[in-house]
C-alpha cells in the first residue's frame, strides 16, 4: 500500500516537474497536456479516489504555482482564464473516469477470483460421498474470508452429533439447533458464526464458524452466505445418500431373508426327511431289515447330518458377511498353509480325485484374513470343483504370486460354467441348471466371494480357461508383507 | 481304556447318547447339565477327564476352566462349534487340554479322548521320548528319527518338535508354541510360522500339504501321529 502511494506521489512529482519545466519554456499545452496525463496514470493505477485526488492536488498546483500569475490564483483575462478552467475540468474529469473504470475493473476481477474460488470449493464438496468427507473438504479451504475454523454437526436420531469427532462447539451448535427447532429468533455469539442447515426447511444440522475480529465487514457477507450455501446442499445430499443406502441394506437382507426362508424349507427338510425315514425303519423294521440295507440307511443318517451340517455354517457365515467381519478376527496368515490343510481334506472326502499342486511361483503367502474363513473360502472353491468338475475328477491347484497378490487357481476340466450363468454363480442362492439336482444350496460361492472380499481380494471365474475347456476358479488376495527369510531366523 | 469322565451339557441328546457309547468301551461316566452341578460332581469325584461345552445355562464354559482345573488334574476337553476359534483358544489359554468340533463323530471323540489319557500318564511317568510308528524323539538327548534316519534339528526346531510331541494327537496353541521356542508369547507369529515351514521340510513327505504337522487354522497346530501303546 506504502510503495504504491509512494509510486503514485514519484508520477505526481514528475509530472510537476515536467510541467514545471515545460511552462519556462513557454509551452503551456505541452504543460496541460503532461500533467493531465499523470493524473490519467495515477487514476488508472490507483482507482478512482486516487485520481480525484491527484486531479484535484494538479488542478492546485497548476493553477496557483505554475500558471502566471505565480503564488495567486488571480490573472485573469478571459484568454488566461479559459485553458486554465478547461485543464481543471479535464483533470478532474479523467482522474475520477479512469479511477472508476479501474476500480471496475479490479472488482470485476475480484468477483471473477471468487467465483472460481467459489466453484473449486463447489467442486471439491460435489465429490464427497460421506458427511466426514464434506467437513474435511470444507475445511480444507479454510481461512476462507471471515471464516477460520468450523465444525459439523447434524442430527441423528434428535442427538447433534459431530462429524469428524467434531465436540468443542458442541453447545453452541446445540443452542442454534433448538433455537431454530423451536422457531425461536437465531443465537447470538460473540466468537462464533452459527449457521443452521436446513432440509425442506426442517433443521438438519449446524455449522459452528468462528470467524477473526478484524476480518469482520471487511468483505462482503455475500462470499461466506454462498459457502454456507454450498455446505447446506453438500450435506443435505449426504444425509439423503446414507438414507439411500441403510434402504439399500434393509432391501438387501429382506430379500436376503426371504431366500434363506425358501431355503430352509428345501435344504433343511429334505436332509431331515431322510434322516428320519432311515431312523424310523431301523427303529420299527430293524428285525427284518437286511444287514446292508441297515448299514445304508446309517451312511445316508451320517451323510444327511453333514450336509446339514454344511448348510447351518454356511448360513451363519452369510449372516457374518451381512453385517461385516470386525478387524479383531482378522489377522496375518499363510494363504498356502491353509490351502495345503483344505487339499488335504478335500482328498479324504474324495478318494478317488486326483489334485495336482504348482506352488512354486507362490513365494509370499502371508495374507490378512480370517484364517477359518479362509479354509472356508478354500473349502467351498474345491470342493464345488470336486462336484462339478467332470467325469475324470481332475483338479489343478496353482498358487503364484502376481504383484502384490497371490493368486490361486482353481482349475478343472469338466462341463464349464456358461457364460450366462458365470455372471451369476456368485449369487448367493443361484443354482445352475446343472446344479440343481444336486445337494448344493447355493451358498457356496457367494461365501466364498464374501470372505474374498472381505479380505481385500477377488474371485473370478474362467470358463473356459485357457487350459481347455472347464472352469478356473482364480481367486486373488493381497499379499500382507513378504515372510521373514530363512537367514532372519 | 478306562476312566472316570465327567460330561458338562445342558443337551440332554447329547449326555444321553455318549454315555452308553463310552460306557461299551470301558469308561464311567458322570453327567452334568449345568456349570455349579459341573462344579459339584468334579468336587466330589475323582474326574479322570472332563468334557466341557462351553454354552452353559449357568455360566461360560471358559469361566469354569481354571476351577475345574483346581478341582482336578484330568484333562479337559472342550466341546465346541466351528465359527468360535477365538472362543476355542480362550479356553485353552485358560487350561483346557484340547476341543472337538460340534457336531462329531464317535471315532473322533474317542481318539481325542485317548490322546487326552495318554498324555496325562506320559507326563506322571516323567516321559523322555516320543515313540510313533515314524517318528522317535529323544527330549534328553535332542535325537530325532524320521523311518530310522536321524534328523539335525536346530535347538529352536526341537523345543517346538517336543512342545508338540508331549501334546501328540492335541491341538497347541501358537501361544504355547511361543512360550516354548521364545519364552515369549508376544513375539510375531510369523516366526513361528517360518519354524514350522522348517520342520515340516524335515518331516513331512510333501510340506505344502502336511500330515504329520497340522495345522488347525485360527487355534494352532496339532501333531497328527500318536505314540504307540508302550
Amino acid at each position: 500500500m506504502l510503495t504504491n502511494a509512494a509510486i503514485d506521489l514519484a508520477i505526481f512529482l514528475g509530472a510537476t516537474a515536467a510541467t514545471y519545466t515545460s511552462q519556462i519554456f513557454d509551452r503551456p499545452i505541452t504543460a496541460a497536456l503532461i500533467y493531465l496525463a499523470g493524473v490519467t496514470i495515477i487514476g488508472a493505477r490507483s482507482g478512482m479516489i486516487s485520481g480525484v485526488v491527484a486531479a484535484l492536488a494538479a488542478t492546485v498546483i497548476y493553477s496557483y504555482v505554475l500558471t502566471e500569475p505565480i503564488y495567486q490564483f488571480s490573472s485573469y483575462s478571459l484568454d488566461d482564464l479559459v485553458p486554465l478552467v478547461a485543464f481543471n475540468v479535464s483533470a478532474i474529469l479523467s482522474g475520477f473516469l479512469v479511477g472508476r473504470l479501474n476500480d471496475r475493473a479490479f472488482a470485476a476481477g475480484a468477483a471473477e477470483q471468487r467465483n472460481a474460488f467459489l466453484l473449486r470449493v463447489s467442486n471439491d464438496l460435489q465429490k464427497t460421498l460421506s458427511l466426514e468427507d464434506v467437513s474435511r473438504a470444507a475445511r480444507r479451504w479454510l481461512p476462507f474470508r471471515q471464516i477460520v475454523e468450523l465444525e459439523l454437526y447434524i442430527v441423528r436420531s434428535d442427538e447433534l452429533v459431530g462429524i469428524g469427532g467434531a465436540s468443542k462447539w458442541h453447545d453452541a451448535a446445540q443452542a442454534a439447533y433448538l433455537a431454530a427447532v423451536n422457531h425461536a429468533p437465531p443465537v447470538q455469539h460473540s466468537e462464533l458464526a452459527m449457521l443452521v442447515l436446513r432440509s425442506a426447511d426442517k433443521p438438519i444440522g449446524v455449522a459452528v464458524f468462528t470467524r477473526t475480529a478484524d476480518l469482520i465487514d471487511v468483505l462482503p457477507q455475500a462470499d461466506s452466505d454462498a459457502f454456507a450455501n454450498l455446505l447446506n446442499i453438500t450435506t443435505e445430499r449426504c444425509l439423503l445418500m446414507e438414507k439411500l443406502a441403510e434402504a439399500e441394506i434393509i432391501q438387501k437382507s429382506e430379500v436376503l431373508k426371504t431366500a434363506i426362508l425358501s431355503s430352509v424349507s428345501h435344504d433343511l427338510r429334505t436332509p431331515l426327511t431322510a434322516i428320519e425315514a432311515s431312523a424310523t425303519s431301523m427303529l420299527y423294521l430293524g428285525e427284518t431289515l437286511k444287514g446292508e440295507d441297515k448299514t445304508a440307511m446309517l451312511e445316508t443318517i451320517l451323510e444327511q447330518c453333514e450336509r446339514l451340517n454344511r448348510y447351518t455354517s454356511n448360513i451363519l457365515y452369510m449372516g457374518q458377511l451381512q453385517y461385516g467381519i470386525p478387524e479383531e478376527q482378522i489377522e496375518e496368515v499363510d494363504a498356502v498353509d491353509i490351502l495345503g490343510a483344505v487339499i488335504l481334506s478335500v482328498r479324504k472326502l474324495f478318494p478317488s480325485l486326483t489334485i495336482q499342486k504348482d506352488f512354486s511361483a507362490a513365494t509370499a503367502t502371508n495374507v490378512r484374513a480370517n484364517p477359518v474363513m479362509l479354509e472356508q473360502l478354500f473349502f467351498n472353491i474345491i470342493e464345488n470343483a470336486a462336484k462339478y468338475g467332470g467325469p475324470e475328477k481332475d483338479i489343478l491347484i496353482e498358487a503364484k504370486l502376481v504383484g502384490a497378490s497371490i493368486e490361486i487357481a482353481i482349475v478343472d476340466w469338466g462341463p464349464g460354467i456358461s457364460l450366462e450363468d458365470q455372471e451369476r454363480v456368485f449369487d448367493k442362492f443361484y443354482r445352475t441348471a446343472q446344479t440343481k439336482r444336486s445337494e448344493g444350496n447355493g451358498l457356496g460361492l457367494g461365501i466364498a466371494k464374501g470372505f474374498a472380499e472381505a479380505f481385500g481380494g477377488t474371485i473370478k471365474v474362467v470358463s473356459p480357461h485357457t487350459r481347455g475347456a472347464g472352469t478356473e476358479m482364480l481367486i486373488s488376495l493381497p499379499i500382507s508383507r513378504n515372510g521373514i527369510r530363512a537367514n532372519e531366523l | 481304556m478306562s476312566g472316570h469322565i465327567l460330561i458338562i451339557d445342558d443337551e440332554i441328546a447329547i449326555g444321553r447318547t455318549l454315555k452308553p457309547v463310552l460306557e461299551s468301551q470301558g469308561y464311567s461316566v458322570d453327567i452334568a447339565y449345568t456349570a455349579t452341578e459341573g462344579l459339584a460332581k468334579a468336587k466330589s469325584v475323582r474326574v479322570d477327564v472332563t468334557l466341557l461345552d462351553l454354552g452353559l445355562p449357568d455360566a461360560d464354559g471358559v469361566d469354569i476352566i481354571a476351577k475345574l482345573r483346581s478341582l482336578n488334574e484330568g484333562p479337559i476337553l472342550v466341546l465346541s462349534a466351528r465359527h468360535q476359534e477365538g472362543e476355542k483358544v480362550r479356553a485353552l489359554d485358560e487350561g483346557a487340554d484340547d476341543y472337538i468340533n460340534k457336531p462329531f463323530g464317535v471315532e473322533e471323540l474317542l481318539a481325542r479322548l485317548r490322546a487326552a489319557i495318554r498324555r496325562k500318564s506320559s507326563v506322571n511317568q516323567g516321559g523322555d521320548e516320543f515313540r510313533s510308528a515314524d517318528l522317535y524323539v529323544n527330549y534328553s538327548t535332542r535325537q530325532v528319527k524320521l523311518m530310522d534316519h536321524e534328523l539335525k534339528f536346530s535347538p529352536k526346531e526341537f523345543s517346538l518338535l517336543e512342545e508338540l510331541c508331549r501334546h501328540a494327537g492335541q491341538v497347541v496353541t501358537q501361544r504355547r508354541l511361543l512360550l516354548a521356542g521364545w519364552n515369549d508369547p508376544n513375539i510375531d507369529g510369523q516366526y513361528l510360522r517360518s519354524y514350522i515351514a522348517l520342520i515340516r521340510q524335515k518331516l513331512e513327505e510333501d510340506p505344502s500339504e502336511p500330515t504329520l504337522l497340522l495345522t488347525e487354522p485360527g487355534v494352532g497346530y496339532r501333531l497328527g501321529c500318536v505314540p504307540l501303546q508302550a
